[in-house]
């Protein structure tokens, strides 16, 4: 070992200061360009026929089932099941995560923007249709629904200009194309997305053609929203 | 137990058995009050870990925690203080959350010493706090006699360890901040156990990728008190690609025990320090990290049973001295790295456990995991999971374990999600006790 002699030379005031990286906990504006329509149906075109048995082995090499479970379904209320998605919503989330779009800030997205950086578009395809062929277990279904949740459910509030979830989200919140299945997921990452859309942290949806429909949504409202589709059963 | 009234037990067990023999492990004076009244020393992450847990396991219990400051700095996460990637406000908490949501009556005082037999812990300003179970979490306290010349007051002043996050991490960050072009900052990183083994190797990687760009002759010196470390093959392999670690201008030395790395002596007021090969090393920042042993309330207290940590029956982290009385976090002697996230499971094991005795059951058996997340960089992660399994002998003091260590990657996006699961961990952790 060399002995380290050190001059102690003055030093004239030099004290650096670091400005801290904010971004890296707080939340930074995206600067990606949100969805237009008509760029998501060019995308959709274009999306890879995707192989499910890439996509399990991609599952379980990728560090996704440590959060989302061992067959997509979530073993923690913090991370989203993705069993019986539609392979359009899992691709354009796996997009979004990728170009930065998606991210709610405060650490809370920056796991899967990194997850998905060395992803290329079939590895989103083969996820998608890996995660697509799994199934959520039917929930245990709720005793009595709020007849006013089942309003908002079925006919929306046009007093409040909410457009009935079913309308897009399914009669059995089962998804359709790039709008996800809903009926079983997670109630706590549910109240956290409704959130995240109603604070306008989250702003991937096209045309805001999800976060406008939060803006007027009570709390009370989100949790009973929140209980309903978890304890909803995709096919009756 | 809040159905279970006295005289409803007088039914059941007669009036004997209740008065005299302290049944089901509880004081006389529980019953009297119709719910146990648990106590807890120590409001870091073990206490408070165990706070919110015993209130989600039992909601008629009484719980109140003696804690001396107002509110809690984490240490996981404050080395990123130093390379200006964290605040300490951003990891200081409070104590608002534990007292409205889980109904702990958090007492700001001083716990001072434990009357056994009479089950009551004295505070400074509060007197005498009687309880049934007691939970003691100090956490640990410095032991500087290693180090002649270091001292508890050097620490507060110009010599700051920052092994506890606060007004020493942020002198720390000045006075590496301040250091000349080409100044030299030594780590002095002690022998185990303390808190947190791969810390003083990420301070110093943190520390070098700040360097980098700010002062790039500058050199950090780890003295290690060690011949080998937990994630050294993370670190060397990080240091070679960005500091040029074990070549000639490297970033990074260190010099381990047996080529003569533990410092013995250090001379404030020239800022040198001594090894054991009787070399003199100056440095402009000296960042000696102390050894450590069982908090002194625990020692004065008899807990440790006169050694340096402190003895427990594994299967409910009771006490060794009276079997009221439970012991968690880093002050204990087991097999286990002293790290937040033992403590906070420790926490949980206990918290099930008394809940558990007070029910008049059978506790179950502890089964210990420990998520260790470490970073070389904000783009470069590590983790180890170990388990520890009760096993009910009295072999590694009760438990076996298995250790799963991340392998060496080349791949960057690889490393990059370490790192933001090791960021995301500290987040959701400060997240399970305080909020």
């Amino acid at each position: 070992m060399n002995k380290i002699a050190l001059l102690g030379a003055l030093t004239l005031g030099a004290t650096l200061s670091l400005s801290a990286t904010a971004s890296e906990h707080g939340h930074a504006a995206a600067k990606v360009e949100p969805w237009t329509l008509q760029h998501w149906d060019e995308t959709a075109a274009a999306m890879p026929k995707g192989d499910a048995m890439r996509g399990s082995e991609l599952h379980k090499n990728s560090m996704c089932m440590t959060c989302h479970g061992e067959n997509g379904v979530a073993p923690s209320r913090n991370a989203p099941s993705l069993a019986g998605n539609t392979p359009e919503f899992i691709y354009k989330t796996l997009l979004d995560y990728r170009s930065g779009l998606r991210n709610e800030g405060d650490g809370k997205s920056s796991v899967m923007i990194a997850a998905t950086q060395p992803m290329s578009n079939q590895h989103m395809a083969d996820l998608a249709a890996f995660y697509a062929q799994q199934v959520i277990p039917a929930p245990a279904a709720m005793a009595s629904v709020d007849p006013q949740i089942d309003r908002l459910v079925r006919k929306g509030d046009a007093s409040r200009m909410i457009t009935p979830c079913a309308s897009c989200h399914g009669a059995h919140g089962e998804g359709n194309e790039v709008t996800p299945a809903l009926a079983g997921q997670t109630a706590h990452y549910f109240v956290r997305t409704m959130h995240a859309y109603k604070n306008g942290h989250r702003n991937n949806d096209i045309n805001e053609g999800m976060s406008q429909f939060t803006h007027d949504l009570t709390d009370a409202e989100i949790d009973a929203l929140a209980q309903y589709y978890a304890s909803l059963n995709r096919k009756p | 137990m809040s159905q279970i009234t006295r005289r409803d037990l007088i039914k059941i067990f007669g009036a004997s058995a209740v008065a005299t023999s302290g049944l089901l492990g509880a004081s006389k004076e529980a019953y009297a009050k119709s719910s146990a009244h648990i106590v807890i020393v120590g409001g870091g992450i073990g206490g408070a870990s165990f706070a919110k847990y015993m209130r989600l396991a039992n909601a008629d219990v009484k719980i109140t925690m003696i804690e001396p400051h107002p509110q809690y700095t984490f240490c996981p996460g404050s080395n990123e203080i130093l390379s200006g990637h964290e605040t300490l406000e951003n990891l200081t908490v409070n104590y608002n959350t534990l007292k409205s949501r889980f109904n702990v009556d958090v007492i700001q005082d001083v716990a001072t010493e434990i009357n056994y037999e009479g089950h009551q812990v004295n505070t400074l300003h509060n007197g005498k706090i009687s309880y049934d179970k007691l939970v003691v979490s100090p956490g640990p306290d410095f032991d500087f006699h290693f180090v002649d010349g270091y001292s508890a007051e050097l620490a507060e002043g110009d010599f700051p360890h920052a092994w506890k996050a606060g007004p020493q991490t942020a002198k720390l960050k000045q006075q590496i901040d301040s250091m000349p072009q080409g100044g030299v900052l030594l780590i002095s990183s002690p022998r185990m156990p303390y808190r947190c083994p791969p810390a003083p190797y990420e301070r110093a990687s943190f520390v070098a990728n700040m360097l980098k760009e700010t002062n790039p002759t500058a050199k950090i010196l780890i003295l290690d008190s060690k011949d080998n470390y937990v994630f050294q093959n993370h670190f060397e392999h990080y240091w070679k690609q960005n500091h040029q670690f074990g070549q000639e201008g490297s970033r990074i030395e260190w010099i381990p025990a047996k080529k003569g790395g533990v410092v013995t002596k250090l001379d404030a007021t020239n800022k040198i320090v001594t090894t054991t090969s009787g070399e003199q090393i100056k440095a402009d920042v000296i960042n000696i990290i102390p050894e450590e042993k069982a908090g002194r309330f625990a020692i004065e207290n008899g807990l440790a049973l006169g050694s340096n940590w402190v003895p427990y029956e594994p299967k409910t982290f009771a006490s060794k001295v009276h079997p009221d009385v439970y012991v968690i976090g880093d002050m204990v002697d087991a097999p286990m790295p002293k790290t937040g996230y033992v403590a906070s499971n420790q926490a949980k094991v206990v918290a099930a456990a008394i809940n558990d005795l007070l029910a008049g059951r059978e506790p179950g058996t502890p089964f210990i995991t420990n998520n260790c997340v470490a970073m070389a960089a904000e783009d470069y992660g590590m983790t180890i999971t170990a388990t520890f399994r009760y096993t009910g002998g009295i072999k590694d003091k009760g438990f076996s374990t298995q250790v799963r260590t991340s392998a060496i990657t080349d791949n960057p996006y690889t490393n990059r999600i370490r790192a933001e699961v090791a960021k995301n961990w500290q987040r959701t952790f400060r997240k399970d006790m305080f909020s």
